[in-house]
């Protein structure tokens, strides 16, 4: 786009001498003379001229009039006047045409009392249009989007030149800016006639790339965004489908699709039990690690993630009801988040082992287990002879018992060691079993026929 | 006859309350540390390393031993042996074991150790005291044999056994890809796990099976048979 300044010899602003100068591209100020020839503007497009009134005096300078006649031509700036230009100052006054149909055009522009011929050519142009894989040309700025491109791979742009007008033409065409990419050619297009060509983006980095798309003298400003390549969104599953306390459960990291980038990271589990803030549960961790998270690679191609070198990683649920999440981290960018929850329920006081012992003067019921509710205390115990003759039952409640004895070691999850001594008087040796029954908030666990040894 | 029962949480020898961690023995990790592992099937929580440098170990309810590399430690008790392997079995209160690099037997009764004169033909596996004696598990070119101090056969073995414990009412094993609990009754539970390299008895229904990967809990409680995995200690390493 050249530019164009009024030099103050040629147009007097006021009666003091004024410098106008054309301005180029580049700033460069060109004094202007009576006439200017803007040069030429393909049909169809538009073309920005700046001129610049420049006040080297050392009074201001008003500004009565600025007025552009002329089909095609408008001022873009100023769009209001200013009352005068200050000693030192200039006025950028911005003409912009609009090619129409080919001819040469003019305009007389005027400021003050000073008049400038504007002469401009509008050329026979091909039309350029975007058939696929790209937006633009902008109307405003010509700007052609390539959008958004993963790194590594590549987007291409398909155009259309139209030659709209009555004689061929010979369009040369190429593109300039790092990542744009198509060979420089020329086109002869007959009346009526129309070819397409492709530019091809290709980003090598994560970040915003510029271009220039060159037909003859016209310019397309190429923009387009390099992506760095997403993780397909893991999907983190687990071989129980209705997992509890007190379980191994094998967590797999699938992917939807086979990765297009290595990747390595790790999976955290993080525990929020139903029971209280305070109290944590240090067996929930991943037993390869021996901790609440474990790594993981992926490499081009998988679409499993190894978990600590293995297809899957091994947890531990603990013994309290909560809720666990696991969560997803690494080296690259993941296309969402894959944040996954188990809700382990709140359940009846599960046993993994008991005994009863006959003791001079006693028996004993040990019971190894857990509650997760952390509510044990209630339970029952109903004896048999060795006729099968009931004694009992027999109820307790060592509720306080078992809330001391899980408050002294906070953290350590809800496991036990139970052992209840039941003085007899007569002979302990009549009797040949027990059935307990063990509740908590949630329900009641039976043992039937624990027989005595 | 009219019996009276009352209850009462029982007060223990050491005058604990009746409820206590679950303390189900002791595991050795890959390098050799020794851990107190608590909590229930599935849920293994382990303590700090009581002893290092462990060749092996075996639990009972009552009570651990363990061989160094130069010494046999069972609570404050401990006895210089010879370096190497060891096969440990435990026997009510006391115990066997058999040093590998000098074929010797020996057996742990109050903290004592006495040598046992016992004559086998073959790589010794691993030990089960009977009371009355011991029967030995056995590698002989001819198969893997479980048989008495005098050499009479009572069971054999997969010729591909690679590790054997020889619990009071039960065989455990390993062969292939599995690892078996052989039932007095020579019914058998097999579970999953290759590469089973050394099993010990890590405590009262509890036996440990280690690997080049991961070291496992095998549950032998009669009905209530399963295997779990053992969660890698997290304590600090000498160098």
């Amino acid at each position: 786009m050249l530019r164009v300044l009024l030099a103050a010899g040629l147009l007097a602003l006021a009666a003091s001498a004024q410098v106008l100068y054309s301005v180029d591209g580049s700033g460069t100020e060109t004094p202007v003379g009576s006439s200017y020839n803007a040069g030429s503007v393909a049909a169809g497009a538009s073309k920005s001229t700046r001129f610049r009134a420049r006040n080297p005096g050392n009074s201001a300078i008003p500004v009565t009039k600025l007025a552009l006649s002329g089909t095609n031509f408008s001022i873009t700036s100023p769009l209001s006047l200013p009352p005068n230009i200050a000693p030192g100052n200039f006025l950028d006054i911005d003409v912009n045409f609009q090619g129409g149909v080919p001819a040469q055009y003019s305009a007389s522009l005027q400021i003050n009392t000073i008049s400038v011929l504007m002469l401009i050519t509008s050329v026979p142009a091909a039309s350029l249009t975007v058939l696929s894989g790209c937006t633009g040309p902008d109307p405003a700025t010509g700007t052609i989007d390539f959008g958004k491109v993963q790194v590594g791979q590549s987007g291409t742009c398909t155009f259309s030149l139209l030659n709209g007008n009555t004689q061929a033409l010979t369009v040369a065409a190429s593109v300039t800016g790092l990542g744009f990419k198509m060979p420089a050619q020329s086109y002869v297009l007959p009346p009526s006639g129309s070819v397409s060509f492709n530019v091809v983006f290709t980003p090598g980095t994560g970040a915003l790339f510029l271009g220039t798309l060159m037909l003859d003298a016209r310019s397309f400003p190429l923009t387009g965004t390099g992506l760095n390549p997403l993780l397909p969104t893991p999907m983190l599953l687990f071989d129980n489908p209705a997992p509890q306390s007190g379980q191994q459960i094998t967590l797999t990291m699938r992917l939807p699709a086979a990765s297009p980038i290595a990747a390595s990271g790790s999976v955290s589990l993080s525990f929020q039990p139903d029971v209280g803030q305070n109290i944590g549960d240090t067996a929930v961790v991943f037993v390869a690690t021996g901790a609440r998270s474990v790594p993981y690679t992926i490499k081009p191609g998988d679409t499993q993630a190894q978990l600590g070198g293995q297809a899957g990683a091994v947890f531990q649920t603990g013994t309290t009801s909560g809720r666990m999440t696991f969560t997803v981290s690494g080296n690259v960018p993941i296309a969402s988040d894959p944040t996954t929850f188990l809700v382990l329920p709140p359940v009846p006081m599960a046993v993994e082992n008991a005994t009863a012992t006959r003791q001079a003067g006693s028996l004993d019921v040990q019971v190894w287990g857990f509650d997760n509710t952390y509510s044990a205390g209630s339970m029952s115990f109903t004896f048999y002879d060795l006729a099968g003759n009931r004694v009992g039952p027999v109820p307790a409640n060592f509720t306080s018992d078992f809330h001391a004895y899980f408050g002294s070691a906070p953290g350590t999850g809800s496991t036990f060691q139970m052992r209840v001594t039941f003085p007899v008087t007569g002979d302990s040796g009549q009797i040949s079993a027990v059935d307990v029954q063990l509740a908590n908030s949630v329900g009641t666990t039976s043992i039937t026929q624990l027989q005595f040894h | 006859m009219r019996l009276a029962v009352a209850v009462a949480m029982a007060v223990c020898a050491h005058g604990q309350a009746g409820l206590m961690r679950p303390v189900l023995g002791e595991m050795l990790d890959r390098e050799g540390a020794l851990l107190p592992v608590t909590g229930v099937g599935g849920s293994f929580q382990l303590d700090a390393p009581v002893a290092r440098d462990v060749v092996a170990s075996a639990c009972s309810r009552d009570f651990c031993i363990a061989k160094t590399e130069s010494a046999v430690v069972s609570g404050t008790s401990s006895a210089a042996v010879p370096a190497g392997g060891a096969v440990i079995a435990i026997d009510g209160s006391s115990a066997w074991i058999y040093f590998s690099a000098t074929r010797q037997f020996a057996r742990w009764r109050d903290g004592t150790l006495t040598p046992a004169s016992l004559d086998v033909d073959g790589e010794v596996l691993a030990l089960r005291g009977t009371g009355a004696g011991v029967q030995i598990a056995l590698r002989r070119e001819s198969g893997v044999w479980i048989a008495r101090e005098d050499g009479t056969i009572v069971d054999s073995l997969p010729w591909n056994t690679s590790a054997v414990l020889l619990l009071a009412h039960s065989t455990v094993y390993s062969a292939g890809e599995a690892l078996v609990v052989r039932k007095a009754d020579g019914s058998e539970f097999r579970f999953a796990a290759a590469g089973v390299t050394a099993l010990f008895a890590m405590g009262e229904g509890y036996v440990e099976a280690m690997t080049p990967q991961a070291v496992y809990a095998l549950r032998v409680i009669e009905g209530r048979e399963q295997l779990f995995a053992l969660p890698q200690a997290r304590v600090p390493r000498r160098h």
